[in-house]
């Protein structure tokens, strides 16, 4: 196999990436929001700068260490959660949905802006989060894993360990609270709300709840993103968000696995696409530019998001009678 | 029924792509691939007057410097080498005499084979700026009109001068977002759905104006025209190809506006593809055409105006007027009533979408005009355009025209207070802050949102 092929083996890593772990989080506190109870919540992206930027303003700027910072993270999405859901989680869906993504966006301005940057460092965001997570790893220097040509490190293989160890500690959660009576509730808000409340429930708190859970999520997701390599503020934009719907939607909205399935497939889609495309670039079999072939990326999650609602609203996993969105 | 409109759908989308892959010939010769890169660099002083005979020095590893000086116009364009980061250096010696120098100078571009402008502002310099990465930043651009620099403290020009300024600036640009919010609003009375591929078609309008007036070498006016007749296609060929199927599928609104946002996503980065991701400036002349009270309008920004008015009053007059404007109140107002009383509801529809499908166009042309064109222009007003429809009250045109007067009257004037950069998240705060005390809007009719 010539080296031009070695874009397989990005794909096989892009299953098991730190970026796949913060996107199927996020996509799993998405699914709580959207699939389970039927909020619009269109800023995710916003839960995941919050949660990125307290835990990086942890553990670079304050130097507390790994546990507080993730504890700082935590504490910043469920403040956002209920700046967010107190105004607005009365209102219609509709209004939701324009809500959070412009507070999400509120606060990628806000990091971003050259006043922050003492704090968060402007636009190019922060470095080097991850310096009190890999010391806490265990693994020796010495021990590394060779897939194909990739290489992975003691530490690379630590965040990959622990990420995926939270993702399965998340799901299982989830996945024990949407059974549950309380689990049944949100399903019924989702369903009809005026029913539950009718039945005396007070279905403001239990919207408020599951935002919190699912931010929270998000929060703690993009946290794995950030350790090895870096923040960046342009990274969480609308565009983000949006690719946490693709990725929620792929896999199945009411589902637990869907939205993790769902990232280790967009992900290791998104590598083969580009790994394909750039080598019809360099064969010249694409008459494109290696600029365009970087855009190619969006337009398919865009096709692949008009086409899942219309063609299949349940995902890969879903019910067909759980996709009965409401509105 | 699925399979019925299934391929409706396909086709329409493999449509765009093949409509956009046919500009593909007609972009600018940028778009393809290139050794060198054309960056044009302009200099603008406090009064938004060009600045001629400025000496700019540019220097990268392993490149020779050159020194390039601005044109009567106050621009000068130099071909790099893509691949590098160029440092250019004004020469502050260079500028009229009483200048204080530049607001922020090195700038340091990263250029990687895309046209780009890179603008100095006379002004008290600040201290030393970050990089600014050519294709990678997002944010809006200043609109040519304004003075920046405006730290308050320096007091450089006096206050109601300022005032004066940011009212203008506030003015001019809340008129065009007015077009593109009327548009929306007017989707939403009519349909329901808030339409997040809205900022798509407003700068589709914008590069069609600029591919036009660049590569065709057509008058500004004839490609506000065609920018307009595109515009007004692309409405009608959305509502044939996807809304009008999903209405008849039974959709709901919410998996409607799904579709919306993944259709923003897709034409936002055909947009990238064909015309690259570079900002580009529309030729245009800077001078100013009329003064009111000491502050300058350049040429597009009376013009956009007098164009955004003769709009708004046009579809004021056709929706109060004439039958079809009838007809389309009544859609808004109750559809299964509207339908009852023999009125064509999707004949009603497809004309909204017609129209405000012309309407973005010609806000992405004016926009194109008053800042510079990228494919992020409507994607970046776009939850301003919420934001006024919000305000003024979703679904209420006439709410729609003062909702976005009056915050971009607030965001300009907001300027006095917090940093440029903060500008759009006082937009967003207002949003929130309506949704909280009064959710159906400044225009709104009183009913139950929640």
């Amino acid at each position: 196999m010539s080296s031009d092929f070695t874009f397989i083996w990005v794909a096989v890593g892009a299953l098991f990436d730190p970026i796949t772990i913060a996107y199927a989080l996020a996509a799993l506190g998405l699914a709580l929001h959207f699939g389970f109870t039927g909020l619009l919540n269109f800023g995710q992206a916003g839960f995941m700068t919050i949660g990125g930027y307290a835990f990086a303003i942890g553990a670079v700027k304050l130097n507390v260490g790994f546990f507080p910072s993730l504890l700082m993270a935590i504490a910043g999405a469920v403040l956002f959660a209920l700046l967010l859901g107190i105004p607005t989680l009365r209102l219609r869906a509709d209004y939701l949905s324009i809500v959070t993504i412009g507070a999400a966006e509120i606060v990628r301005l806000s990091v971003r802006t050259p006043e922050a940057r003492p704090l968060t460092g402007g636009s190019d965001g922060l470095n080097g989060t991850g310096a009190s997570f890999f010391a806490l790893n265990p693994i020796p220097d010495t021990f590394s894993i060779n897939l194909g040509p990739i290489h992975y490190t003691n530490d690379m293989v630590w965040v990959r360990l622990v990420g995926w160890i939270t993702v399965i500690v998340a799901a299982l959660i989830i996945w024990l609270l949407v059974r549950s009576p309380w689990g049944r509730v949100i399903k019924g808000i989702r369903e009809d709300e005026d029913a539950v409340r009718a039945l005396g429930k007070n279905a403001f708190s239990y919207k408020m709840q599951v935002l919190i859970i699912g931010g929270v999520l998000a929060g703690i997701g993009v946290i794995f993103a950030i350790m090895p390599s870096s923040l960046q503020p342009d990274n969480y934009g609308t565009q983000t968000t949006f690719f946490i719907w693709a990725i929620m939607l792929l896999g199945g909205a009411a589902t637990i696995f869907g939205p993790i399935v769902g990232s280790m497939i967009f992900w290791a889609t998104i590598a083969i696409t580009e790994g394909f495309v750039s080598l019809g670039v360099k064969t010249g079999v694409l008459p494109i530019t290696p600029v365009q072939s970087g855009q190619i990326r969006y337009m398919l999650v865009g096709l692949a998001l008009m086409l899942l609602v219309i063609f299949r609203p349940q995902g890969i996993f879903g019910k067909k009678a759980e996709a009965r969105f409401n509105g | 029924m699925i399979t019925r409109s299934a391929p409706r759908v396909l086709v329409l989308v493999l449509m765009f792509l093949a409509a956009c892959a046919a500009f593909l010939t007609i972009a600018p010769p940028a778009a393809h691939a290139a050794d060198t890169t054309a960056i044009t660099v302009i200099v603008i002083d406090e009064s938004s007057k060009r600045v001629p005979d400025v000496a700019i020095a540019v220097t990268a590893d392993g490149f020779t410097e050159q020194t390039i000086t601005t044109d009567e116009k106050g621009a000068a364009t130099i071909s790099l080498p893509a691949g590098s980061t160029y440092t250019f250096t004004a020469d502050v010696d260079s500028l009229p005499a009483g200048a204080p120098g530049f607001v922020d100078n090195p700038k340091i571009v990263d250029v990687q084979g895309i046209p780009t402008t890179v603008r100095f502002d006379v002004g008290e310099p600040q201290a030393a700026q970050a990089s600014e990465s050519a294709g990678a930043s997002e944010t809006a651009s200043e609109p040519a009109t304004v003075t920046p620099g405006d730290d308050g403290s320096t007091g450089a020009t006096d206050m109601g001068t300022q005032i004066t300024q940011k009212v203008l600036s506030g003015l001019v640009f809340g008129l065009i977002l007015a077009l593109a919010s009327i548009g929306v609003s007017l989707i939403y009375g009519t349909t329901g759905l808030n339409n997040f591929a809205h900022g798509e078609m407003v700068t589709f309008g914008g590069f069609v104006a600029f591919t036009a007036t660049s590569s065709f070498a057509v008058g500004s006016w004839a490609g506000l025209v065609i920018a307009l007749i595109l515009g007004a296609v692309l409405g009608w060929l959305q509502d044939l190809g996807i809304w009008k199927p999903l209405r008849r599928k039974g959709v709901g609104l919410i998996p409607i506006m799904i579709v919306s946002i993944g259709l923003s996503l897709l034409l936002r980065y055909v947009f990238a593809f064909v015309w690259s991701p570079g900002r580009y400036t529309m030729d245009q002349d800077f001078s100013p055409l009329i003064s009111i009270f000491g502050v300058g309008l350049t040429y597009w920004n009376v013009m956009g105006s007098v164009v955004s008015i003769v709009l708004i009053v046009a579809v004021a007059y056709v929706l109060n007027y004439t039958q079809i404007g009838k007809a389309t109140r009544a859609v808004a107002d109750n559809k299964p009533l509207a339908a009852a009383s023999g009125i064509n509801v999707d004949r009603v529809i497809r004309v909204v979408w017609i129209g405000s499908g012309a309407l973005a166009a010609i806000a992405g042309v004016l926009i194109a005009y008053y800042q510079t064109i990228s494919f992020q222009s409507g994607a970046s007003i776009l939850l301003l355009i919420f934001a006024a429809t919000t305000l003024g009250g979703l679904g209420t045109t006439y709410g729609a025209l003062i909702g976005s007067l009056l915050l971009s009257l607030i965001i300009e004037l907001s300027t006095f207070f917090i940093p440029t950069s903060l500008k759009y998240v006082v937009a967003m705060l207002i949003m929130i802050l309506i949704l909280l005390v009064r959710p159906q809007g400044l225009l709104g009719k009183k009913q139950r949102v929640g």
